[in-house]
């Protein structure tokens, strides 16, 4: 008898110590484009908040629910998750909206949710902006999708923001450049260096004489389009203009001219994988 | 000996013309009956709503003519054959002697104007009290002619505050004890123009100090109504705050508003129900900074 509980607490020493030993080997390695994640741990952290959380008052099911769905976010998840939820909840946000947007941002980088953070605060409470909910809180999403430009797109949505509602400018009501410029926002990604140089000169162009003269509402609708087709759009729907219009090249009409060097334009980029 | 007994048989009968020479408050009745042989003599007795005997009347013919005040009697009748025998008492049968009718009555013009502030007409009715009225009772109809409101005065005038609409009236005059007399209906309709209740202009919002006041402008004189309720973004459901009314022209919003967007609606309302158009405003409520996260 002593000598089988002698054995048996040769056993557990051994195990315990193998254990150790192998929480002191380093991470197994991931294959490439993959990064550790502490699930268990954010799952527990998460089951902890989710269960004190008043606002939201879970049962132990949708505790459950939700902390899986956070845990899925990887390391730092639950963290991203509380900012972008008390950020919403903060601001009035609808509290099935908000848990459903705090969880997405869960999945996202640190980066993104930082920086979704810091944009919807300046469109949102900055009063220079005085931005709607709305396009506040999506011009947000749309720029913290890439965080390593949001300081660009916000400046980029700002420089665009006080050209349309400036009255030596386009002069237009704040809602209106409200909606436009985050409309134009989509196309921030093609422009590395920045979109609002490009808007610039677009616009000033189709709107001078040299141009077409457009009025504002067709020359806003117009740059919208050149932009699209990135930032070499410019120079060719200059130059496809030019050609146009003269007498070397094909004499044709204003209209004509601009529909033919819109078609030109959108020949200014090809995605590389195409091209081999 | 032989006794007649009085059959009940008798008619009032009371002329559509005051009697001059009569006291003012008295109209003329007449009572008649049917002959009954061998009467000689035909008495009457009246009496007063308490039975209390009033005054006793022969004569030799079966009609008796007479002043009386209007009001609620009783009467009962006799006869004496030639040798003076009384018949026995018929039986006491009440009858009433209604005021007389209404005839000169101050009719407001058919259509009357409705005062702006108070979104009601002065109605003046005026009369000439009638012999034997005592009150009177005063009763508007609608347009379907249901009765919409009913006075009674002892006064031959009667002042009321009419919302729009289309009215007629009757005025029945009652003598002291009740007895009523045949209503004066009107011969027109009247007619109240409904007017536009007034608006509530410019309502803005403003920081004043440390509070936030809503305030509007308006004509009315009556409490303008205003209902504030909150919604969250992204959600389709607006949760009521407050509803109150004031003729304060304005109201300070609760210094507790939640972040979020809200709504206020404002209208006049007049004591009668009629409302204005109601005019809508909104705002946002922004989060406090120091209470986002970093």
């Amino acid at each position: 008898m002593k000598h089988s509980l002698a054995m048996l607490l040769i056993a557990l020493c051994a195990t315990t110590a193998l254990a150790s030993e192998l929480d002191q080997e380093r991470q197994p390695k991931l294959p490439d484009g993959y990064i550790a994640c502490k699930g268990s741990e954010e799952f527990e952290k998460s089951v902890d908040y989710f269960r004190n959380n008043k606002v939201l008052s879970l049962n132990d099911k949708q505790v459950v629910t939700w902390s899986l769905k956070v845990a899925k976010g990887c390391s730092g998840a639950l963290s991203r998750f509380q900012k972008v939820f008390e950020l919403l909840t903060e601001s009035g946000v609808d509290l099935q909206k908000s848990v459903e947007m705090a969880a997405s941002f869960s999945e996202k980088s640190n980066e993104q949710t930082n920086s979704f953070v810091a944009l919807f605060k300046t469109f949102f409470l900055d009063n220079y902006f005085d931005l709607d909910f709305m396009t506040a809180f999506n011009i947000s999403v749309k720029i913290s999708e890439n965080p390593s430009r949001a300081v660009a797109g916000q400046k980029d949505f700002e420089r665009l923001y006080r050209f349309c509602t400036d009255h030596d400018k386009l002069g237009l009501p704040l809602r209106d450049c409200g909606k436009y410029s985050l409309g134009l926002i989509k196309h921030f990604d093609l422009y590395p260096e920045g979109l609002f140089p490009s808007f610039e000169k677009i616009y000033g162009f189709i709107t001078s004489k040299a141009g077409a003269s457009l009025n504002i509402k067709e020359a806003l609708e117009m740059t919208d389009e050149i932009l699209a087709f990135g930032p070499l759009a410019y120079d060719n729907f200059k130059k496809a203009y030019a050609f146009s219009l003269s007498k070397k090249g094909l004499q044709t009409s204003i209209k004509q001219s601009m529909r033919i060097a819109l078609e030109v334009s959108k020949s200014s980029m090809k995605e590389k994988e195409k091209t081999q | 000996m032989m006794r007649w007994s009085f059959v009940l048989a008798f008619f009032v009968c009371m002329s559509t013309e005051p009697v001059i020479s009569a006291p003012a408050e008295k109209v003329k009745v007449e009572f008649e009956w049917e002959e009954i042989f061998g009467a000689e003599v035909y008495e009457i007795e009246l009496m007063s709503k308490e039975k209390k005997s009033l005054q006793s009347l022969r004569s030799p013919n079966s009609a008796f003519s007479l002043m009386m005040a209007p009001g609620f009697y009783y009467v009962r009748g006799r006869v004496y054959d030639s040798r003076q025998a009384k018949g026995e008492w018929s039986e006491a049968r009440e009858f009433l002697v209604p005021p007389k009718k209404i005839e000169s009555v101050e009719a407001p013009s058919a259509e009357l104007s409705i005062n702006a502030k108070t979104y009601t007409a002065p109605l003046k009715v005026a009369w000439k009290a009638p012999v034997g009225a005592h009150h009177f009772k005063f009763i508007l109809l609608n347009s379907a002619g249901e009765v919409v409101g009913t006075k009674s005065t002892r006064v031959a005038e009667v002042n009321m505050n009419l919302r729009p609409g289309t009215y007629s009236y009757k005025i029945i005059p009652y003598t002291a004890d009740e007895v009523e007399g045949e209503p004066y209906v009107s011969e027109q309709m009247l007619a109240i123009k409904s007017q536009p209740v007034p608006e509530v202009l410019a309502p803005k919002i403003q920081a004043v100090e440390k509070s936030t006041i809503l305030s509007w402008e308006t004509e009315a004189t009556h409490p303008t109504w205003y209902k504030l309720e909150h919604q969250k973004h992204f959600s389709s459901v607006w949760h009521q705050v407050a509803q109150a009314s004031t003729k304060e022209k304005q109201w300070s919003l609760p210094a507790d508003l939640k972040p979020g967007k809200y709504r206020v609606q404002l209208w006049n309302k007049t004591p009668y129900g009629e409302v204005s158009s109601i005019q809508k405003l909104e705002f946002v409520i922004k989060p406090l900074e120091h209470r986002l996260p970093k």
